[in-house]
């Protein structure tokens, strides 16, 4: 069931700073409304990939390419690419968020660009807050007036006003408890779903992968150890470490008893 | 390397380029008094001290003496430059080395007692003391000291050099200033110790807060406060500068203000030569004792 | 016949403040010889301020009232009680909490095991080799990997010869492979020595796979405290009734479905 072309797609994709080679043969491609989950250890160079496909690590690859923009890029990947239509939420939704700007006007400057109206703004706010299940009057708070959880959803929300093609996400989960975050993951597919955008998810949790994602791509210290979809992951993983991760994550019981 | 390099060409092309005729400046030196100077002896002096070449000829004469040792002679003095900078680099030195160990100890102890007793009076007053010391001019302090110890106490000379005496005021007032923009600095950086999350699992093993202070804080504070310190060291010459100066004590500060109020471009040239180069050592031998003193640079030796 | 259960760690009615905030309302909590206990909530439940005071420490929350015994000794909290911290060891949540990265970790050893363990040097050498470690040379911290670090730590609290081995959010800051890894151990090692475990963690499902007996806070309150079992199959109170259905990641659409009412 294979779509015309794919929403992004990179192939061999290399970072190094200095001789110190971060990255290396990464490639994996992704249609509209698929989500990927790239897992590993801390260090592994997750995040350095994502960041290397906005152009914020000098990053060098045979083919890239991204659809919404028609971008087609082949060898070293331009500084300060930026995605058109792409959209980011971070692990630490405090550190993401102007402490000293409401919630509603941090949300609202993810459109600044589309330059609407105040009432039209407003409505649009208020509709992604409804989206990440906020209600209104976290329109005015400041973040160091709600949780964790709370502050994550708005980073949410500001990401989702802007009706982007694609979401990075970069350990979105981590800082919140584990109630919370099962909570928001459910918010989170439910409205890709309703909306068939892309994500493209940094993880270090093999839970979510295996509850949420189309595809998985597991890092090893800079190199793919394993790339395949979801169901082929957790059945029958491609490597010895992601057959030791998969086992690992299984006796943590961070895997559902009906996985994959 | 760069850098030094760079000082040289960037010191004489100032003083190149600095305002009046250095044949004038030169003969008013030679022959002092307020008369007007002969044309063909302001040509013979172009022509001793080859004025007249274009500037990069001068330059790299001059950069090569420089290298070789020869800094040139005062125009006033006319003694070797190098000689008058040894001769007044002691008392520099003296003051520089005993302000920055007491104003260190002085910060030290302010900042141990502000991190153990946070946010009480202690903690309070150490911000307070370290703001005002900040914000305080040297030359005030200085005029201060001078005018309450010496003028109406009658305890400490006032002005000149030579014994410990009159090292004291003149020392006390540059610590003061180290200490003022060094305790907010160590104290911000304990806090900083504290914070991280291996502390409070040292509290919950039952080691005491004292052990945990001179073992773990104090090894985390040492070297942060080793790189202000070394970023410190400009301020701190150019305060000893004006100490040097208000307290009328010979040394390179009032060398350099004498010779720069009588136009002695090679002892002006020299010195602040000097004084950038210091600082540059003085930072690089920081940064290298910092990556020494880290372990956390140490190759990773274990395999996984 | 089946002896009754020992019981190792009883908290009576403790209550605790940070100020005049209230972080702990009437804790009743008790921890037989042999159990793993795992104390679960989210953030501000109050369970690293139980963890605190259970190992002695009265900063910043300070006990307003309750007891704790311990092995038979009792100490009442609001009294200036220095307690023994003997035979309750801590293994802190990941290398990073653990160790001094500026100290090389032979001495971060010594340290520990000079204040407390009983045992003579070569048994506390056979312990590091008993989990694979090998010796303490003049290596710093970030020398050994993250696994080793974690072991390292493990086996500092199991020279303390303790009957009571604390677990602080053992998952929280370790990847799966580290995490799984050290659990193991301490699920063989508290069988093969009859070492008992109190586990802090936020996340149900993981202490459903290792704990026998389940405490539920929120709040700074408790819950509900029972058999893992038990607690899963038949929660009683609303909170743990969302904590049990959210423990797995949901995976089909009818859970979606289900979560969006």
């Amino acid at each position: 069931m294979q779509q015309s072309k794919p929403l992004i797609s990179v192939s061999n994709l290399q970072v190094s700073v200095g001789d110190k080679p971060l990255l290396s043969n990464v490639s994996f491609d992704l249609n509209e409304g698929e989500m990927l989950c790239i897992v590993g250890e801390s260090g592994a160079g997750k995040s350095t990939l994502v960041k290397a496909l906005q152009g914020m690590m000098p990053g060098h690859c045979d083919r890239f390419t991204y659809a919404p923009s028609s971008t087609e890029v082949c060898g070293a990947i331009p500084a300060g690419l930026g995605l058109d239509q792409a959209r980011w939420v971070m692990q630490d939704p405090l550190a993401a968020l102007n402490p000293r700007q409401p919630l509603g006007r941090s949300i609202a400057e993810s459109l600044h660009k589309e330059k609407l109206p105040k009432d039209q703004l407003r409505k649009r706010v208020l509709s992604a807050l409804d989206d990440v299940e906020l209600t209104a009057d976290f329109y005015d708070r400041l973040p160091s007036q709600v949780s964790l959880g709370q502050a994550q959803r708005a980073c949410l929300a500001r990401a989702l006003i802007a009706q982007p093609k694609l979401i990075f996400f970069d350990e979105p989960l981590s800082a919140l408890d584990a109630l919370v975050q099962k909570k928001i993951a459910q918010r989170m597919e439910s409205l890709r779903r309703a909306t068939t955008t892309t994500y493209i998810a940094v993880t270090h949790d093999l839970g979510f992968a295996a509850a949420y994602a189309d595809k998985v791509l597991l890092l090893r210290e800079g190199t793919v150890s394993a790339y395949q979809s979801r169901t082929a992951f957790f059945a029958n993983p491609q490597s010895d470490y992601a057959k030791d991760l998969v086992a690992a994550a299984q006796s943590l019981g961070a895997l559902p008893e009906a996985a994959a | 390397m760069a850098v030094l390099f760079g000082i040289t060409l960037i010191t004489f092309t100032i003083s190149y380029f600095a305002p009046g005729d250095k044949a004038e400046a030169i003969a008013h030196a030679r022959y002092p008094g307020d008369f007007g100077i002969a044309p063909e002896v302001l040509q013979g002096i172009r022509e001793e001290f080859n004025l007249n070449a274009p500037f990069f000829s001068q330059y790299t004469h001059w950069l090569a003496d420089v290298l070789r040792g020869d800094f040139g002679v005062s125009y006033s003095s006319r003694t070797s430059v190098w000689v008058i900078f040894v001769d007044n680099l002691g008392e520099t030195v003296t003051l520089t080395l005993t302000s920055l160990a007491i104003g260190l100890a002085a910060a030290f102890l302010l900042s141990a007692v502000a991190v153990r007793y946070p946010n009480t009076i202690w903690d309070r007053g150490a911000v307070i003391i370290s703001s005002i010391g900040a914000a305080m001019p040297s030359y005030w302090l200085a005029l201060l000291l001078i005018l309450g110890v010496s003028v109406y106490l009658g305890w400490l000379p006032a002005y000149g050099t030579g014994t410990f005496a009159h090292l004291i005021l003149p020392a006390a007032t540059l610590a003061f200033w180290v200490m003022a923009s060094q305790t907010r600095l160590l104290r911000t950086f304990m806090l900083e110790a504290y914070d991280q999350p291996f502390i409070e699992t040292l509290r919950l093993r039952g080691i005491p807060e004292r052990e945990i202070f001179s073992r773990h804080v104090l090894r985390h504070s040492f070297v942060p406060a080793l790189t202000m310190i070394g970023l410190d060291m400009a301020s701190l010459l150019e305060g000893a500068i004006i100490v040097e100066l208000t307290f009328s004590r010979s040394g390179l500060g009032s060398l350099l203000a004498g010779a720069v109020l009588s136009r002695d471009l090679p002892v002006v040239m020299f010195l602040v030569m000097f004084f950038a180069t210091a600082y540059v050592v003085i930072n690089s031998v920081i940064d290298g004792v910092q990556h020494l003193c880290d372990p956390r640079n140490i190759k990773k030796a274990k395999a996984s | 016949m089946p002896s009754k259960p020992m019981s190792l760690l009883t908290i009576d009615a403790l209550s605790a403040a940070i100020g005049r905030q209230g972080v702990l309302h009437d804790i009743n909590l008790t921890l037989n010889e042999g159990d793993w206990l795992a104390v679960v909530g989210g953030s501000g439940a109050g369970k690293s301020t139980l963890l605190r005071l259970i190992m002695g420490l009265r900063k910043p929350a300070r006990p307003s009232a309750g007891h704790i015994t311990f092995d038979g000794q009792h100490w009442n909290c609001t009294a200036h009680y220095a307690p023994d911290r003997k035979r309750i060891a801590l293994v802190p949540q990941s290398p990073a909490h653990g160790f001094d990265p500026l100290r090389r970790l032979g001495w971060q050893w010594r340290q520990v095991a000079k204040r407390k363990s009983p045992l003579s040097v070569e048994e506390q050498d056979a312990v590091i080799t008993s989990l694979g470690l090998p010796a303490l040379d003049e290596s710093y911290p970030h020398q050994w990997s993250r696994g080793m670090q974690q072991r390292l730590l493990l086996a500092m609290a199991l020279i303390e010869q303790p009957k009571l081995l604390i677990l602080d959010e053992p998952t929280s800051a370790l990847d799966p492979l580290v995490a799984a890894q050290v659990l193991g151990e301490v699920r063989q090692i508290s069988k093969a020595q009859g070492i008992s475990v109190l586990m802090v963690t936020h996340d149900l499902g993981m202490a459903a796979q290792f704990a026998s007996h389940i405490a539920v806070m929120a709040d700074g309150r408790l819950v509900e405290t029972g058999p893992t079992q038990d607690l899963l199959s038949r929660p009683q109170a609303t909170y743990t009734k969302d904590l049990v259905a959210h423990r797995h990641w949901q995976t089909t659409s009818e859970d979606l479905c289900r979560a969006a009412e």
